[in-house]
């Protein structure tokens, strides 16, 4: 069932609006990318979607099934190893017995390169590992909508590109994930809608290409452009050429 | 120092020890037992898990907490003895007084303690683990009980050794503990430093294995290891 999201605003407990009017839909097995500065409202759009905060106007369809979420603080249970983590629910609510739930989750963490680490105590995980711990851990729920929070925000570029080439593999399972990001790269070459938000509310959305290479709206054109600068100015620096980048470029990457 | 040490009256009074350790550990742990009950009661008044909580108990169990911690537990012992059998025509034994002086002077210590604890579980744990579907008791039991608990057993141990040394404040009242035998064994055999220094060893005797084996535990604990999330 595809999601839809209609005229969505919420207000803080100040009356200020945390979300406003907000709109798009979504097909099963598409990858919606938030982008947009700190503070744009993506976090709350997908808490929101997920069901850990209340909206006050518009509708939200399509979420009948199980809607997961991955933080983007580390939020493996630490006192259960990583196996634990993954096969406990299976046990607790799925009514699966011990040995199968853990043959499953194994299973499905060899299939994230964690076969090695089941054992292991989240602390002792890097925070990569622990990311798509998580990911896993919220996989087995079979969600119809899988909402990922700035999943890869404190990783190095190396683990953060595995993890997101991973994601693209989630559009054959018809899970309709809904991710914010600053990795603008991936959301162009990935996405099937892109949302920019800012001050809570949609700017613009479309294609990425259509998004990101002809922005129509003067704030988008503004985003996309320092995010533009930032990175030639990163492949200029490193040829020994002059790095001229404002220092409200490096926002973005906060 | 020309003193002349002689523990021989120990031989002597050795029942009247054995009676004072029995009632200091019985005191305490009628004290512990009813103190923790207490304390967990609060808990659900103070706790900002707002689940568990209405305003209404709030209010109570926050002014509780706050004028039992500033009561001194000699004075609330003297004031219990004394003033009960005036104000509520009740007059309670030595040991009652002792008992329920020391419960109330522990429970809002050991509130506080596990309200921290559980208070201190990141929200992170709590969403991941709703939007999982653990709900209500599988909610506390399987994912927050167990990260609380380990950061609750040591300062909660620690409040226990300490209702356990002002135990020793029952002898004011006559309760026959380690320290009130102590006193008797001065007043009997005029051995003062003596009997002082057994009186003392004896709570290190209870004491220093329960320290050691929470050191212990949380030794164990520290293998499993909220490592990182500790801090957060």
């Amino acid at each position: 069932m595809a999601l839809s999201v209609e005229g969505l605003t919420k207000r803080w407990p100040d009356g200020s609006l945390a979300l406003q009017d907000i709109s798009f839909t979504a097909s099963p097995g598409q990858i919606v990318a938030l982008i947009g500065p700190s503070g744009a409202g993506k976090t709350t759009l997908l808490r929101v979607i997920a069901g850990l905060e209340p909206y006050h106007e518009g509708k939200l369809d399509g979420l009948a099934g199980a809607v997961g979420m991955v933080f983007q603080q580390p939020s493996l249970w630490p006192h259960l190893t990583l196996l634990e983590n993954v096969a406990l629910p299976m046990q607790v609510m799925g009514g699966v017995q011990r040995v199968e739930a853990r043959w499953l989750a194994a299973a499905s963490l060899s299939c994230w390169g964690l076969a090695s680490r089941i054992n292991a105590y989240p602390s002792a995980l890097s925070g990569g590992e622990q990311q798509r711990g998580a990911i896993v851990r919220t996989l087995m729920l079979k969600p119809e909508v899988l909402c990922l929070d700035e999943i890869t925000s404190a990783l190095d570029p190396e683990i953060t590109s595995e993890i997101l080439l991973q994601i693209l593999e989630l559009k054959e399972t018809e899970t309709t994930v809904l991710l914010s990001t600053h990795q603008l790269a991936f959301a162009r070459k990935s996405a099937d809608l892109l949302l920019f938000m800012d001050g809570g509310r949609i700017f613009e959305q479309g294609s990425p290409a259509s998004v990101l290479d002809d922005p129509k709206e003067h704030r988008t054109r503004q985003f996309v452009t320092k995010a533009r600068q930032l990175y030639m100015g990163f492949a200029e620096g490193s040829s020994g050429a002059s790095f001229s980048v404002s220092p409200s470029a490096f926002q973005i990457l906060s | 120092m020309d003193y002349t040490w002689d523990f021989s009256f120990l031989r002597q009074f050795g029942e009247l020890w054995a009676r004072g350790v029995y009632v200091t550990l019985l005191l305490s742990v009628a004290a512990i037992g009813a103190g923790t009950a207490l304390g967990l009661f609060l808990v659900f008044g103070l706790s900002r898990q707002g689940t568990i909580a209405g305003a209404l108990l709030r209010i109570p169990c926050r002014l509780y907490t706050d004028v039992f911690r500033s009561i001194p537990a000699l004075v609330l012992m003297g004031t219990i003895y004394l003033c009960a059998p005036i104000l509520i025509g009740v007059t309670p034994s030595p040991f009652q007084t002792a008992w329920i002086a020391l419960a109330l002077n522990l429970a809002p210590f050991a509130a506080e303690v596990v309200r921290a604890g559980i208070d201190s579980v990141p929200t992170v744990q709590y969403e991941s683990a709703r939007l999982i579907g653990f709900r209500g008791w599988r909610l506390a039991y399987y994912i927050i009980g167990p990260q609380a608990f380990r950061r609750i057993l040591p300062p909660l141990v620690g409040q226990y050794v300490t209702t356990l040394k002002l135990s020793s404040l029952a002898a004011t009242i006559g309760v026959v503990e380690i320290w009130n035998v102590t006193g008797q064994v001065v007043t009997a055999t005029s051995r003062p430093v003596e009997s002082r220094l057994v009186g003392a060893a004896l709570y290190c005797l209870i004491l220093l294995p329960s320290l050691w084996f929470v050191t212990r535990l949380e030794k164990r604990y520290e293998v499993v290891g909220l490592g990182e999330f500790a801090e957060r």
